[in-house]
């Protein structure tokens, strides 16, 4: 079993790894977004010190940190497995056929997945360090609970994916619901504002949601916006969401298995 | 005999766009075999671009005035780079799906049919995200021309037309690009996706606020500022406050025109070195 999951886990990664041209896109699309962004956070607050208690090198290091997150995730979308791709060339049969369980083969698959992008954010990671566009982690606490948080944060983004994703059972098409989702995502998750510039309620709101475990809770954590000390409670949500997501994508797929359409033939 | 030729090069035309209208309509009857994703494929049009509005209301409402442009004046930044965004969406999206259409073998009989291969690309599916693009986007220039009270002449309603159309023949060129490089090397359809990105959200403000590696980047390297701030300058009569001088915000059509022909370029290239490699 070990191997097999080992072999799963390699796949997604070495897709990504076969082709040179892949990899040196996803460099090029990392470090220009980072670094963007980095110069229209700047420009904004040329004429302002702070802005809801943010102020410039956080907001820049919370900038990079969000879009490292969102932009190494997004760049494993040309080689992904996906059940609306199987569905359409009717391979989804094979997930079927298999010795691994479908649901199985969908998770291993998606570790690696997790660790291909996570490679991406450590080096960009580092390379915004050394440029000064991060600050370093206030202490060694601080960068503990970030990566535990941003582990955990991976765990609920899977699940959020995989649901979307699981709709193609029953629909066929999922074109309309994924972008919908994305939308959602990069609303609510803080890839693209940071959650505390969102009015008050909203704000208190949107934080408990699935979504900000993905990318705010982290990147907070590390820009000393949740500071240590208060940290449980965020960490209690992240977890808590994993394990309702965990059940209900279980439970979908039992029910998906049930009405498997193979088209093709 | 020129004769001839014009009525072949004529029929020809016409068969085009009979075929596309054929391929158009089978489009739209397959986006409408699931109605629930039909409805939120044209929901996702506006809630897309209301992402992209909420981000510079953020930007507008947390932060002072953005180099000497009013609120009303970078809205109509936003909204003729939205509209020029619409326009586009609706006749040429489908080239930011050509790593898909490639995929699915879609692609592959695209060259084997006697028609254009561009026309099949674009007709190749119903463009509905545009509905809730061309929504938003007029919405947010109602809004902001109601704001701005603009004396109206026809040079300046020209102005407007012509920066919306170049806006959209530019974003129309960039893709063309974009699908001439990822034709010649596979892996790199990810430039797509950072392409829509870099012009959605850099193409928003003006462009005195950026430092100057950017504004060089976004005037000379990738025309970002072409697709609207440079013909906006224009409409607004600022178009002393713009860098590198005021010809520049005349000249958006020219320059649409000149990548448009890099574009026709690199997209022909792109089809001559296409290799189905696999994936």
């Amino acid at each position: 079993m070990t191997g097999a999951v080992h072999r799963l886990a390699r796949i997604a990664p070495l897709a990504e790894c076969m082709r040179g041209t892949r990899l040196a896109t996803t460099g090029f699309v990392v470090v220009t977004q980072v670094l963007l962004y980095a110069e229209l956070w700047r420009a904004l607050y040329a004429h302002t010190a702070e802005v809801a208690g943010l102020d410039v090198r956080q907001a820049v290091s919370y900038s990079t940190l969000a879009t490292l997150a969102t932009t190494a995730r997004a760049m494993r979308g040309a080689t992904g497995e996906s059940v609306k791709t199987r569905i359409l060339d009717g391979s989804i049969a094979y997930w079927f056929l298999r010795p691994v369980s479908a649901r199985r083969y969908r998770a291993w698959y998606g570790v690696g997945e997790a660790l291909y992008s996570s490679a991406w954010v450590a080096a960009g990671l580092a390379l915004g360090l050394v440029l000064g566009l991060v600050a370093p982690p206030a202490s060694a606490a601080v960068a503990a609970l970030s990566a535990v948080s941003f582990g955990l944060g991976l765990v609920v983004l899977y699940y959020l994916t995989l649901l979307i994703d699981l709709v193609a059972f029953w629909t066929v098409s999922t074109e309309g619901v994924t972008r919908f989702y994305e939308f959602v995502q990069a609303l609510l998750s803080g890839a693209l504002i940071p959650l505390w510039f969102l009015p008050g309620p909203l704000a208190a709101v949107v934080t408990r949601l699935p979504f900000a475990a993905g990318v705010s809770t982290p990147v907070s954590l590390y820009a000393g916006r949740i500071a240590p000390a208060g940290a449980a409670g965020p960490l209690a949500v992240q977890v808590g969401w994993c394990l309702v997501l965990a059940v209900l994508t279980a439970a979908v797929w039992r029910r998906a298995g049930r009405r498997l359409v193979v088209l093709g033939g | 005999m020129t004769g001839v030729a014009r009525t072949t090069a004529g029929a020809r035309t016409r068969r085009a766009w009979r075929a596309a209208g054929a391929t158009g309509r089978a489009g739209l009857r397959e986006r409408l075999a699931d109605k629930a994703d039909f409805a939120l494929a044209i929901v996702n049009g506006v809630t897309y671009q209301v992402t992209v509005l909420l981000f510079a209301t953020v930007v507008f409402t947390r932060f002072p005035p953005l180099a000497g442009w009013t609120v009303g004046q970078v809205l109509l930044v936003s909204s003729v780079r939205l509209l020029a965004h619409a326009v586009f969406v609706l006749g040429f999206t489908n080239v930011r799906e050509i790593p898909y259409l490639i995929r699915q073998g879609r692609f592959d009989s695209f060259l084997l049919r006697p028609a254009p291969v561009l026309l099949q690309v674009c007709t190749s599916r119903f463009p509905l995200n545009a509905v809730g693009d061309l929504t938003v986007a007029v919405t947010s220039l109602g809004v902001c021309l109601s704001m701005l009270r603009l004396d109206w002449t026809p040079a300046r309603a020209g102005f407007l037309v012509l920066a919306v159309a170049s806006g959209a023949v530019l974003e129309l060129a960039l893709a063309l690009c974009t699908a001439g490089v990822v034709l010649l090397r596979p892996g790199s359809e990810a430039l797509f996706s950072w392409l829509d990105t870099v012009i959605g959200s850099f193409g928003n403000y003006p462009l005195n606020v950026f430092p100057a590696v950017l504004r060089a980047a976004f005037t000379f390297v990738l025309p970002v500022a072409f697709v609207a701030f440079y013909p906006v300058a224009a409409v607004l009569g600022k178009a002393d406050t713009v860098p590198y001088g005021p010809a520049l915000t005349l000249v958006a059509p020219l320059v649409a025109l000149v990548w448009l022909g890099v574009g026709r370029w690199a997209w022909r290239a792109g089809l001559r070195a296409y290799r189905r490699h696999g994936w």
